[in-house]
């Protein structure tokens, strides 16, 4: 193998020295014994002297047939040996500094392929690198789990609004989209009444469903997803075009922790909200035979307000006798507050009263 | 009319390859151990150093290829002799070391001016 690389490096000479001299340099290799390195570094340097010192002939002068001076050229046009081997060492010896300072480097450089380690990309481990086969393993991060992004990565896919704000699909209404608001909302009128109806909004309906029920999906629609219920200022079921010019600040009225971007968190409907709304809905259409929206006295009396009777009556605030739909929600709301409240309570009590022994 | 003159001075390998040539036809291995001796083993030539400094003392006529001695089994071996033009280069450059050997020894010799 040694033998191999010398004869390879014989070969670097020029043709003419080769010719020459080849046999008894690789005879002088085969009677040395030892010192190969020194018999490399030697056959090495005369490879560059050979190159560097070459001197080429010049070209041949023009024969003139009328007499006139002949003119000939002392510097050969193509390269020369010696610039093409000075530029090849000087190339080589650049990657070899530039591989040193990004595989030994304290900081990987930025602007090699492979090199940057930032989070959110995938991270070819070092064993995969330094292994011979093409069997590269990649080591996909893992994803922490996050309740809220999975919620609002399904909310936002299943809100036809939303995913019109959300221009760059990150799940964040940034200050930019916030600012620019309006126009996405224009694109989403789709009949050009000027207006956004719920259906327009994303709100969808079953066909042959009871008018009464596809009504009060359309409002429940638009006042617990919190986007449609701060653009729907004037709570009429429509976002009106004086509403949707007014859509920037009414969206900075989500923007709890004033950071000027709405997150998740506060883009994402309330639950207990939505559980008031549904569980009033349930209780309405139990109750309510009349389908006027609202609980009257004798509706209250019925057998089939006995279940709901205590919430009933406790929900009309107004004492009228006449229990609306937005009453009960309220009353729900209250008493799930409360119940959690209660549960707050009653777990500091634990906490730090006196450890209770079990009973036997 | 070339003079010897025009080749001086001699680098230290061509030098020492036309002293080891001097005393008798080699071949380049040859070559190699005797200037490994005149130095005292201090100096020691490689293939590659020594062959480009034949290629130009071939080429300027200084050293000549020789026959191969009889019973010479290495077929890969060429030996080579000192051209006469190589002799009288060796000569004035002896002659040229001679007068700097003797200046160096007559200016130590010479006791030193001390500065007022």
């Amino acid at each position: 193998m040694l033998r191999r690389c010398y004869i390879w490096l014989i070969c670097q000479h020029p043709p003419e020295f080769r010719r020459r001299f080849a046999a008894e340099m690789l005879g002088i290799y085969d009677q040395m014994h030892g010192r190969r390195g020194w018999l490399f570094f030697d056959a090495a340097r005369s490879v560059l002297r050979q190159h560097l010192t070459q001197q080429r002939p010049p070209e041949p002068a023009l024969a003139s047939a009328d007499g006139a001076p002949r003119f000939q050229t002392i510097a050969p046009y193509s390269l020369a040996w010696s610039t093409m081997m000075e530029g090849g060492i000087i190339t080589v010896a650049l990657l070899c500094l530039l591989a040193y300072a990004g595989t030994h480097g304290s900081r990987r450089l930025p602007f090699l392929i492979g090199s940057y380690h930032g989070p959110g990309f995938l991270h070819v481990t070092d064993v995969s690198n330094t292994a011979s086969g093409l069997d590269t393993r990649v080591v996909m991060p893992e994803e922490k789990a996050d309740p809220i992004r999975d919620a609002a990565r399904a909310y936002f896919g299943s809100l036809l609004l939303l995913r019109a704000l959300d221009a760059d699909g990150n799940l964040v209404l940034s200050s930019w989209e916030i600012l620019t608001a309006p126009s996405a909302l224009r694109k989403l009128d789709t009949n050009r009444d000027g207006q956004l109806s719920a259906e327009e909004c994303g709100f969808t309906a079953s066909t042959g469903l009871d008018q009464r029920l596809v009504a009060y999906g359309r409002e429940t629609f638009m006042t617990t997803n919190p986007v449609l219920r701060v653009l729907d200022a004037d709570h009429d079921g429509t976002i009106s075009g004086t509403e949707m010019l007014t859509a920037t600040p009414s969206l900075r009225s989500l923007d709890r922790n004033v950071d000027g971007k709405l997150s998740a968190s506060e883009v994402l409907p309330d639950p207990d909200l939505v559980w008031a709304v549904l569980e009033s809905a349930a209780i309405l259409e139990a109750v309510d035979t009349d389908g006027d929206a609202g609980i009257t006295a004798t509706e209250r009396l019925s057998p089939r307000a006995a279940r709901y009777r205590e919430i009933i009556v406790a929900a009309d605030r107004d004492h009228n006798g006449i229990t609306t739909r937005t009453e009960v929600t309220a009353e729900l709301r209250l008493r799930r507050e409360r119940q959690r409240q209660q549960e707050a309570a009653e777990q500091v009590l634990g906490n730090s009263g006196p450890t209770k022994q079990p009973s036997f | 009319m070339v003079s010897p003159n025009d080749f001086l001075p001699l680098s230290p390998v061509s030098l020492h390859v036309l002293l080891a040539l001097a005393m008798n036809d080699m071949h380049g291995y040859a070559i190699m151990q005797a200037v490994r001796l005149q130095s005292g083993e201090r100096y020691q030539l490689g293939p590659g150093t020594l062959y480009d400094s034949l290629g130009r003392l071939l080429s300027q006529g200084l050293v000549k290829e020789a026959e191969a001695p009889d019973g010479e089994a290495d077929s890969r071996r060429r030996y080579y002799q000192l051209a006469p033009m190589g002799r009288r280069v060796l000569d004035a450059e002896l002659s040229r070391l001679e007068e700097i050997l003797a200046l160096a020894k007559a200016s130590r010799a010479r006791p030193r001016e001390r500065r007022a």
